[in-house]
């Protein structure tokens, strides 16, 4: 096979109308997950994003049930699970974690309930694993504010984000709230999973969000540069998972889940083995922070 | 329907006697999750054995030992690569467990079209309880109390105060890897009567209800036991009823029953609180 023939392959599904609305999709969904997943991923939320997007599952099905669009279901259950976690999170002697687990498995069981109920329409694995190749007109222009609103947002509070993100109690000096601006974090990760959560599914969601960034993490340690690549990256492998997943007719969110999984593991693999052959720190050494 | 005739179903009785004999484990084990700050780990233990029990059933397989199999190489990666970040944890925690389910769908929706099984695998069966089950859960609750009563002492330490511990000479990280290990061994136990996504129903929830209600380690571990063989059993009674998942409707009853709890306690606090207040006014 010539270079151009193979090219000629992998270009081939994107001449389909249906791959050409997924791969839009998967564009938005590479940028919106990129830039917030960057500041999920340096303020260490990605327990309460990956758990915020399984908690969307009972407002999803409602939505499904009294069709609604997907949007508000999403943005409902996202507000109640983050409501939730923030009460729990209240109770002393609880820790965080405890706190999420407890408001999550609480969501899924009361999303699997409503789900098989017999007057639920859609199928619950579209829900769980989403539907890349099913995204609406609706669903693209949703995304297109989004990602538009997101970047704004991120552009405005960018050096407040910062200053937090680095140092708590200076920035608390300078003037800027802290617990305002970790709110404000939130906010943005509910508006990224709005996008994310009909196309990759509630439990795949936040594959698209923190993989990207970790990656990009594990290349750069500045700020700029770690959105650049994270959304490079993002919408890179969102394109190669879904171009994998018609050449190999495979499930199309997973797959994407997956291309990106492989792509931090392949990062990960190169900076463990770098640092191996680096003569300051010899196999068995202390972790680098 | 009479209120008790579920229970009167031969197959209901098998999985009521399941969630009993897990209860000694999944309460005595939970406690630890709770107290040491382990939910995530075993939430993404319970994730990770998804595609060996997806592989067990393509294949004809025992689905326990290839959970087992997949669940503890799942656990020792995630150990093994979050030491060689140093803090990133939660982020290699987070993409291995999305990774685990994306593998589970693919093979289980494409290499062997299990269909609706996925939904079993995923929020657990009443009827997929068989004898081998049982004797697991059996096993699981032995090591679980003999763990307990030998290695209590040092999970303890090790929790309140690491740095204290390894300088009183408790050498911290063997206790350690035991209890990831049995917490392990023990959710895969559990993985057919609750499914993988709602493992931390039995392990976390009942576990972090009877926290809010006792100080005393003693009291917290009697009381995750008993919380976990009540809820398993209301939510056993409750999914034969609405034909549910017995995953789901456990999930559901234990996180009722903690918020009742939490609910419950908040004014307790507000009273206790305050008394000192309006005696002295």
């Amino acid at each position: 096979m010539s270079p151009a023939d193979l090219v000629g392959v992998l270009v081939e599904p994107f001449t389909e109308p249906i791959v050409q609305r997924a791969a839009a999709g998967v564009v938005l969904l590479g940028i919106v997950g990129g830039l917030a997943g960057c500041w999920v991923v340096l303020y260490g939320l990605s327990y309460a994003a990956e758990s915020l997007a399984h908690g969307s599952l009972p407002g999803l099905v409602v939505a499904v049930a009294a069709g609604l669009p997907l949007l508000i279901g999403t943005s409902g259950g996202l507000l109640v699970a983050a409501a939730a976690i923030a009460l729990v999170a209240r109770v002393p002697a609880l820790g965080r974690d405890t706190a999420v687990s407890i408001v999550i498995s609480t969501m899924l069981g009361l999303g699997a309930l409503l789900a098989l109920a017999p007057s639920t329409p859609r199928g619950l694995a579209a829900l769980l694993f989403g539907d890349v190749l099913g995204l609406s007109t609706a669903d693209l222009a949703v995304g297109v504010v989004v990602a538009a609103l997101l970047a704004v947002l991120l552009a405005v509070f960018h050096g407040r984000l910062l200053a937090v993100g680095f140092d708590r109690e200076t920035a608390a000096r300078l003037g800027v709230r802290p617990g305002l601006v970790e709110l404000l974090l939130l906010v943005l990760l509910g508006l990224a999973l709005v996008v994310v959560v009909p196309a990759l599914g509630n439990l795949l969601a936040a594959a698209i969000l923190i993989g990207p960034a970790a990656t990009a993490r594990l290349v750069t340690r500045r700020v700029p540069a770690m959105l650049a690549v994270a959304v490079l990256l993002a919408v890179g492998s969102g394109l190669a998972g879904l171009d994998a997943s018609y050449q190999l007719s495979t499930a199309s969110g997973a797959t994407i889940a997956a291309t990106i999984l492989v792509v931090y593991l392949l990062a990960l693999g190169g900076v463990m083995l770098r640092r191996r052959s680096a003569p300051s720190a010899g196999p068995g050494g202390p972790a680098v922070r | 329907m009479t209120v008790l005739e579920p229970f009167l179903f031969p197959f209901v009785q098998r999985s009521l006697a399941e969630i009993i004999l897990l209860s000694v484990a999944a309460g005595l084990l939970g406690s630890w999750v709770v107290l040491r700050g382990l939910a995530f780990f075993t939430h993404a233990v319970g994730h990770g054995s998804f595609p060996g029990l997806v592989l067990a059933g393509g294949l004809g397989l025992p689905p326990q030992l290839c959970a087992l199999v997949v669940g503890l190489l799942f656990a020792g990666g995630l150990q093994r690569l979050s030491r060689a970040r140093g803090g990133a944890y939660d982020v290699v925690t987070a993409l291995l467990l999305i990774g685990a389910l994306a593998v589970g769908v693919i093979l289980a929706s494409d290499v062997f079209h299990s269909g609706s099984d996925v939904e079993t695998l995923l929020f657990g069966s009443l009827l997929a309880v068989g004898a081998q089950d049982l004797v697991l859960a059996g096993v699981a609750g032995l090591v679980a109390l003999a763990a307990s009563a030998w290695l209590g002492q040092a999970w303890l330490a090790t929790g309140f105060d690491p740095d204290g511990a390894r300088q009183l000479g408790l050498r911290s990280a063997a206790p350690d890897a035991l209890l990831l290990l049995l917490v392990a061994v023990t959710a895969i136990a559990a993985l057919t009567a609750v499914g993988v996504l709602l493992v931390a129903a039995l392990f976390v929830v009942p576990a972090a209800t009877a926290r809010l209600l006792t100080r005393s380690l003693r009291a917290l571990q009697a009381g995750a036991v008993l919380l976990v063989a009540a809820e398993g059993t209301a939510g056993l009674w409750l999914s034969v009823r609405i034909n549910a998942p017995p995953g789901a409707t456990i999930a559901l009853v234990s996180g009722v029953v903690f918020g009742a709890a939490a609910a419950l306690r908040a004014p307790v606090a507000l009273i206790v609180a305050s008394r000192p207040v309006s005696r002295g006014g």
